[in-house]
This record gives structure tokens, C-alpha cells and sequence, in this order.
């Protein structure tokens, strides 16, 4: 089992007391610290001193973009623009001087900081000559200056800078109702980043989550318009392939020797059993079978999209020795989808509901049973979760009459107590 | 060596971000300084930007269009660029013309993007990047107040149809005539 980041700062804490205690060796610290990867000793306080410097730098930043918008016209504008063109020049030899010091760590927060004087210089420039333009070009052109630095540190926190501005962009563009087609560019740099020195689970998840927003507003975009008001019953169920897609690519990962890949694995199974349950409580209510009876309806290039996606997250569990759990999940998805694609009848949705409220019940009990068994928390409590808020939202939502709900507990309780059973002997018999 | 490639990689990168901000200035400036004056009627509205302080939103009649008749079968896209072309009015302001498509031979003209185009009313919204007036609370706030009857937004035009606001006035006709 892969620590998550939290409890990797509990360790560090705890390595450190049995080193003081003598219990083991500096040596074996530094051993068990790289396992982990987690910084060690000296490492900490360097850590401590670069974080705060950062957030210093942030705030520095944002101060003078704040102080921008005050709009001093007191000052000539060239001595305004002037100023803020040198010190961002200014900044960024200075990170350079750093670098070339040896001083890497340090010179990518300087960077950091000139970036955004460089954002506050496009700004400035703006608002001087009443720039009305298409606005997002400003916070494009921010991101593309940015990503130089990205690329050749191979910095996380560079990056992470890059991708936020990249996605300010993006999906300014997007509410502009513009297309646009060079967001991969920023993923791929991202990729790139990650596949370096740098472990950072905040880059993996924003690349992660900006992948399937792009995807999907690709596929958005090259549909056209004119299926808009599908919007439910054609994202929903790509949003589930990309997260069936995650969760084998998570398994994959997690079969991989690196250390940093099963963290990343740890963090991406999590998500996207986290999406799972999203999923499973949005679908056991009636309105979204509702909608969902449009999905027939969409474009064909939704539907090779969700059989491309899993396909690939078919061969993906395969080769991390996960198929069956990796085929009965796709399985259920086609079906839960296929259902009301085929039967394309209106009283599908109730139907549907039920289904979908059994089969929350049943992934509840297995997330449970699993986060017990092989000690995993976070399976365990999101296992709770699922099952008491669907207990909760049947209560205030009942499905039909309130014999049509208690039926639906009724059932829920033989499930649960059947389970409880099951682990008993279980237990008994280990 | 990698740390040489990389110090010259980064070197690179620094020209880059400083040739961002050169080209965007010239990209600002050379209609002010090369370009020729045009006076146009405006009326400002809303003024605030959380990125960018606050300015005045100006609205120009030539921001929606009636479409012609000789455009009207044509497919237009979102962001394609628009030919406005101007002609003097009674009051020295300039006015809506006429839209094409390819830049006119002669006469003054504005170039500017279609935000939208609605066939249905047969209207096209045009961004001609002069629609945003930067300046200190107070000042944006008063402009709004004064210029509530409407304004003269002071333009620079290049040959190609790329405007700068240089300047929004009062429009001293509709004053005097109040």
C-alpha cells in the first residue's frame, strides 16, 4: 500500500522521533525516507524556508498587479511601463544568476516571482493603451511565457503556474464561445515536467483533471453546437469512461516498480473511486434517467469516444493483473448505459433509478469489505459514505410512494446484514 | 554542459518573455503614432475589470450591425475579421458606411472581429479591440456621470483598419443642444 501525501508528513515526524530515540539509524532513516520519497532532516527546514519564500513571492506578485489596477496616472506611462518591463527582465537574470549558482531550488521561486511580473507587465501594457482586445490573448500569451521556464527546470511549481494560467485561458476562451485547440500543448509540457525529478501530486492531479476537461471540450467542439441541449446525456456517460479509464490507469501504475508512479497510482485510484461515488449518487435520482434517455441521441463520435476510452482502460487493467474487477466494472457501465440507449422508452428512468440505488448498495458493501480486508482507509470511509448518503437522499427523495421507499430500505437492510454475515464467517474462518 | 545548454535555454527564455512585451506595446502604440484621427460617437457604461482596474465599457453603433443585403448569404464565422468602413457625418463625427469582407481600396475603415452573427434579425456584433477606456476609480466613475448622454471617442487609424483609443471626450453638440 502507497502512503498518501498527508500521512507522508506524519512519517517524516515519526522517522525523526526514532532517530532521537535511538530506535534506528540515520542510515535507515535516510533508507526508509527514500522509499517514500519524502525529504529528510536538514531537508525539512530548506523545505519549510523555500514554501514561505514562495508564498512570500506570491503575494509580492499579486500586490503590484493589485497596485496596477489603481491606475497611477501621476507617473508617465513610459516610466510605469518602463519600470515594470526592467524589473521583470530584472528578476528573471536574477533567478538565472541563482541557477547558474548551483542554487536551483531558489532560483525557481525567483522565476516564479518574474512570472508574475511578467503577467503584470502584459497588464499594465493593456490598461495604458485601453486595450479592449480579446482579453484571453493577454493571459495566453502570460502562459506561453511562462512555459519556457517550466520546460527547462522541469520545476513542478513552474509548471503548476504555467497550467493554472493555461486554464484561466481556456476556459475564458471557452465562455467567449470560441474554439480553441492548443490546450494540449500544456499538457504535454506538463507530462513532460512530471516524467522528470519532480514529484508533485498537485501537477499529477491538475493534468489529470485539465486532460479530461480538454477532452471532453474537444469532443464538444468538433460536435458542434447544435447538440447543446444534450449536454447531460452525452457528457455523462464520457465522464464515466474517462474515470473507468483513470481507475485502470491507476492499477497500471500501481504495478510499476517507481515509487513516485505508485503514489501517483494511490492518489488516481482515489479520485476516481471518488468520482465513482459523485456518480452513483447523481444517478440514483430520476431526473438524470431523464435526461439520459437522449443519449441515443448523440453524436457518433461520442459513442467511438466511450468505446475508445474503454478499450483502452480494458487493456490497461489487463496488464496490471486487475481483469476482473477491470471488466465487471466496464461491463456494468456499458449495460447502465446501453439500457436506455436500446430501450429508448420513457419509463426507463425509474427503472434505472432502482438499478442504480442497488448497485450503490452493493459498490458500498465492496468498498467496505476491501478497505477492511487489505487496510485501506480511504476505501473503507468512501464505502460509508456512499451508503449512508444514499440512505439519506432516499429518505428525503423517496422512490415512488412511501411503500415504494420502505421497500427500497427494507432491501438495503437484508443487503447490509447479509454482508455483516458474510464477514463474520469470514473472519471465522481466516 | 547541460547546465551551459540549460543557462542558454533560460537566456532564451528571459528574450522571449521581454520580446512578448516589446511586441505588445508596438502592437499598442503604432496606431497612436502613425495613425490618422477619427471621431466617433460613443456611449460608456459599467465601468470595473478585476484584472485590470477600472475603465469605462464604450459602445459605438458600429458594435451592432444590420447586415447588408450583399452579405447576407454569405457564411460568417465567429472571430472572422470585418471591414467597417466610415463616412463623415453633419457633425464632423464619422458613421456607419458599410461591412465588407476584403480591406476597401480607400476611405477610412475600421477592422474588427464578429463576436456574433445572428441571421435570424440579420445582425452582426463587431469587436474592433476600442471598446475598453482605462482609468483611475474617480476618473472612470465622472466619465460615466458626464458622459451619460453620450461621448466622442478620439481614434487613432492605421492604413490596415487597426484602431487605438487615444482619448473619450464630451460631445460638445449634444451639450449645447441641451
Amino acid at each position: 500500500m502507497r502512503l498518501i501525501r498527508l500521512f507522508k508528513r506524519d512519517l517524516r515526524g515519526e522517522i525523526d522521533e526514532w532517530v532521537r530515540e535511538d530506535l534506528i539509524t540515520q542510515e535507515q532513516a535516510q533508507k526508509i525516507c527514500a522509499r517514500y520519497g519524502i525529504e529528510f532532516e536538514g531537508d525539512s527546514s530548506s523545505f519549510g524556508y523555500r514554501l514561505l519564500l514562495a508564498l512570500g513571492y506570491l503575494f509580492v506578485g499579486l500586490a503590484l498587479i493589485v497596485l496596477i489596477g489603481g491606475n497611477w496616472e501621476d507617473i508617465p506611462r513610459e516610466l510605469r511601463m518602463g519600470g515594470l518591463m526592467l524589473l521583470t527582465v530584472g528578476t528573471q537574470v536574477f533567478g538565472l544568476r541563482k541557477f547558474r549558482s548551483g542554487d536551483e531550488k531558489i532560483a525557481c521561486i525567483v522565476f516564479f516571482l518574474g512570472n508574475l511580473f511578467f503577467g503584470a507587465s502584459i497588464i499594465l501594457i493593456a490598461q495604458i493603451y485601453h486595450l479592449g482586445e480579446h482579453m484571453p490573448d493577454g493571459v495566453y500569451w502570460w502562459a506561453l511565457g511562462t512555459l519556457p521556464f517550466a520546460l527547462i527546470t522541469r520545476n513542478a511549481w513552474l509548471m503548476i503556474q504555467t497550467l493554472v494560467l493555461a486554464g484561466i485561458w481556456y476556459v475564458l476562451e471557452l465562455s467567449f464561445g470560441y474554439s480553441t485547440w492548443s490546450a494540449p500543448l500544456f499538457l504535454a509540457a506538463a507530462i513532460y515536467v512530471l516524467l522528470g525529478n519532480s514529484r508533485s501530486v498537485i501537477l499529477f492531479l491538475l493534468t489529470m483533471v485539465g486532460s479530461a476537461f480538454v477532452f471532453e471540450a474537444t469532443l464538444w467542439q468538433l460536435i458542434g453546437v447544435e447538440h447543446e441541449r444534450y449536454l447531460i446525456a452525452i457528457s455523462v456517460p464520457v465522464s464515466a469512461a474517462i474515470a473507468m479509464l483513470y481507475w485502470a490507469f491507476s492499477q497500471w501504475l500501481n504495478s510499476r516498480e517507481s515509487n513516485t508512479a505508485k503514489d501517483y497510482g494511490a492518489l488516481l485510484e482515489l479520485w476516481s473511486l471518488r468520482f465513482g461515488v459523485l456518480f452513483l449518487f447523481l444517478a440514483s435520482f430520476e431526473f438524470f434517467w431523464d435526461e439520459l434517455y437522449y443519449w441515443h441521441r448523440s453524436h457518433a463520435l461520442i459513442t467511438i469516444s466511450f468505446v475508445t476510452l474503454l478499450t483502452t482502460a480494458a487493456i490497461l487493467g489487463i496488464r496490471a493483473s486487475r481483469p476482473r474487477t477491470t471488466l465487471v466494472s466496464i461491463a456494468s457501465i456499458v449495460v447502465i448505459f446501453l439500457i436506455p440507449a436500446l430501450v429508448a422508452h420513457p419509463h426507463t428512468d425509474v427503472a434505472m433509478q432502482i438499478l442504480i440505488n442497488v448497485v450503490a448498495i452493493i459498490a458500498g458493501v465492496r468498498l467496505i469489505i476491501r478497505g477492511l480486508s487489505i487496510g485501506k482507509s480511504q476505501h473503507y470511509f468512501l464505502g460509508i459514505v456512499l451508503i449512508l448518503g444514499i440512505g439519506l437522499m432516499r429518505y428525503f427523495d423517496l422512490i415512488g410512494s412511501y411503500v415504494g421507499g420502505a421497500l427500497v430500505f427494507g432491501f438495503f437492510a437484508i443487503v447490509m446484514l447479509a454482508s455483516a454475515r458474510y464477514w463474520k464467517r469470514r473472519m471465522a474462518s481466516a | 554542459m547541460i547546465k551551459k545548454v540549460a543557462s542558454l535555454a533560460l537566456i532564451t527564455a528571459i528574450v522571449f518573455q521581454f520580446a512578448v512585451l516589446c511586441a505588445q506595446y508596438l502592437n499598442a502604440a503604432m496606431p497612436l503614432w502613425r495613425g490618422t484621427e477619427v471621431r466617433i460617437a460613443t456611449v460608456p457604461y459599467d465601468p470595473r475589470s478585476l484584472f485590470r482596474g477600472n475603465y469605462a465599457r464604450l459602445r459605438y453603433d458600429i458594435s451592432r450591425i444590420e447586415m447588408p443585403e450583399a452579405l447576407k448569404d454569405t457564411p460568417i464565422r465567429t472571430n472572422e475579421p470585418v471591414f467597417v468602413q466610415l463616412k463623415k457625418g453633419e457633425n464632423g463625427l464619422y458613421e456607419y458606411d458599410n461591412v465588407v469582407l476584403a480591406r476597401p481600396d480607400k476611405g477610412h475603415y475600421l477592422r474588427g472581429r464578429v463576436q456574433n452573427h445572428s441571421r435570424s434579425n440579420g445582425s452582426l456584433s463587431v469587436k474592433y479591440g476600442i471598446e475598453a477606456f482605462f482609468a483611475p476609480k474617480e476618473k472612470a466613475l465622472a466619465l460615466e456621470k458626464d458622459l451619460t448622454n453620450g461621448g466622442v471617442a478620439v481614434l487613432m487609424v492605421m492604413d490596415n483598419g487597426k484602431a487605438a483609443l487615444k482619448d473619450v471626450v464630451p460631445n460638445k453638440q449634444t451639450d449645447d443642444a441641451q
